[in-house]
């Protein structure tokens, strides 16, 4: 994620002082992206833009069963980016900076609970691959809003997303309503167009059954 | 009725053109080039009008697709943006980055039958790009601006479609963001290759012309609790 706000910062004309020293700019590296969603794709594609040497996709399933466009990934292929399907990193090898990476090959099992089928390590199948930048592109987690907001009272889900009213998208607290992906979970931006538009229709309710009660009142 | 569509059986899919792969790989700009008029009538001509619009029924934001298509067919194209950002505040973005293979285009009845699904991404990218370029997309005016206030925390897409739904409704609207700059992974996590800054800034600058208040670079939990921000009125 940090690559591709350099790297977005960097085309909108900002300093970026981890991209200038070369630690976020793939320009002549061997790059290797791990995951296989949209936001991997974004690696890939941003990587092979920065004039990376090679970027290959690690990606622990096969192309049926990715999880991202299929689109995006057609236009990577195009683009030259190197797919290494049903492989795994084990670990990563270097003396102070990574220098090749580790990775056994995987075989597909039985469906799970998303209908995708289970990855699992084929023994001793590992091989070596070259690469001077490893980029995870293994999902999002929620930030911890208590914490950072400093409301230990705002409550939270197991999966810790803000816990909302499922008619209202108000959560425990009074007047506080919440939308996107804080409360879904990472997903499309034509969903958090939605899940704003609707807290808005309820933050309207809200605020107009305020002012209807206070003029009963007076 | 039925004259100018349907065309699907006569008319096969086209998408605007892609860059050369070559050429594309030398820049961070987006990678299809533009619809011009006449292909976005002749490809939403081949919209076969569903009864039942899967389209639609599989729109996050149940977007009016069908009628959209029909009036960019028929060349009514400012009635057809119109219909478009009802349902959807940024309808433009949608049209970029959306996995249309996933929701609209994939469950298009047409596509189903193999003909190939109507392009609705790129229609609906070229419907308000469009607008934008005559001059249609307009800020906000609140005739009478209500005392209450809402502030939001975030300018994402979930932030900023609900501030300018309120904005609508006349509140006065604050939007926090710990960021230099609004549109959340829209401006810092998209890469340009596939949504282009200008299309996220001019948005956002519209929403300020609209008289959406922005607090840039302002972390709640340091520059504010969350507390004192809700005693605010």
């Amino acid at each position: 994620m940090e690559f591709l706000t350099a790297s977005n910062k960097k085309g909108l004309g900002d300093k970026v002082e981890l991209f200038d020293k070369g630690i976020l700019n793939a320009e002549g590296k061997d790059i290797v992206v791990i995951g296989g969603g949209d936001t991997a794709m974004d690696c890939v594609r941003t990587s092979v833009r920065q004039k990376a040497k090679s970027v290959k996709c690690l990606y622990r399933r096969d192309k049926e069963n990715m999880p991202g466009s299929a689109r995006e990934v057609a236009n990577a292929e195009e683009e030259g980016v190197e797919f290494v399907w049903l492989s795994s990193p084990k670990k990563f090898k270097g003396t102070n900076k990574v220098e090749n990476l580790i990775v056994d090959q995987i075989q597909l099992g039985e469906p799970d609970d998303s209908g995708r089928r289970r990855p699992q390590i084929k023994q001793g199948s590992e091989f070596e691959i070259k690469a001077d930048m490893v980029i995870k592109a293994l999902g999002f987690d929620p930030e911890d809003l208590p914490y950072l907001f400093d409301a230990k009272e705002l409550q939270v889900t197991k999966w810790g997303t803000v816990k909302t009213d499922f008619d209202t998208m108000e959560t425990n607290l009074k007047g506080v309503f919440a939308a996107g992906d804080i409360v879904r979970g990472a997903s499309l931006v034509v969903w958090a167009i939605k899940d704003g538009r609707d807290a808005a229709v309820a933050m309207k309710t809200y605020l107009e059954n305020i002012k209807l009660k206070k003029s009963k009142v007076a | 009725m039925t004259d100018k569509m349907l065309k699907f059986v006569k008319i096969g899919q086209q998408t605007p053109p892609k860059r050369d792969v070559g050429d594309r790989k030398d820049d961070f700009n987006e990678i299809y080039d533009d619809f011009i008029k006449q292909k976005a009538e002749e490809q939403s001509s081949r919209c076969s009008q569903c009864g039942v619009p899967f389209c639609q029924v599989h729109c996050p934001l149940s977007n009016n697709i069908p009628d959209w298509l029909k009036l960019t067919a028929e060349g009514r194209l400012k009635e057809a943006y119109e219909l478009s950002q009802s349902t959807n505040n940024m309808p433009e973005v949608c049209g970029r980055i959306c996995p249309q293979d996933r929701l609209c285009e994939g469950n298009c009845v047409i596509e189903q039958s193999g003909h190939g699904t109507v392009t609705i991404g790129s229609m609906e990218k070229y419907i308000t790009d469009n607008a934008w370029e005559k001059g249609w997309v307009k800020p906000i005016e609140v005739k009478f601006e209500k005392d209450q206030s809402v502030g939001v925390i975030g300018a994402g897409p979930a932030g900023l479609a609900a501030a300018e739904q309120l904005r609508k409704n006349g509140y006065k609207i604050t939007v926090y963001d710990r960021y230099d700059r609004a549109g959340g992974l829209l401006i810092y996590g998209i890469p340009n290759f596939k949504l282009e800054k200008y299309v996220v800034e001019r948005r956002t600058k519209l929403l300020k012309d609209g008289g959406i208040e922005f607090v840039h670079n302002f972390e709640v939990g340091k520059d504010a609790t969350l507390d004192q921000l809700r005693k605010k009125t």
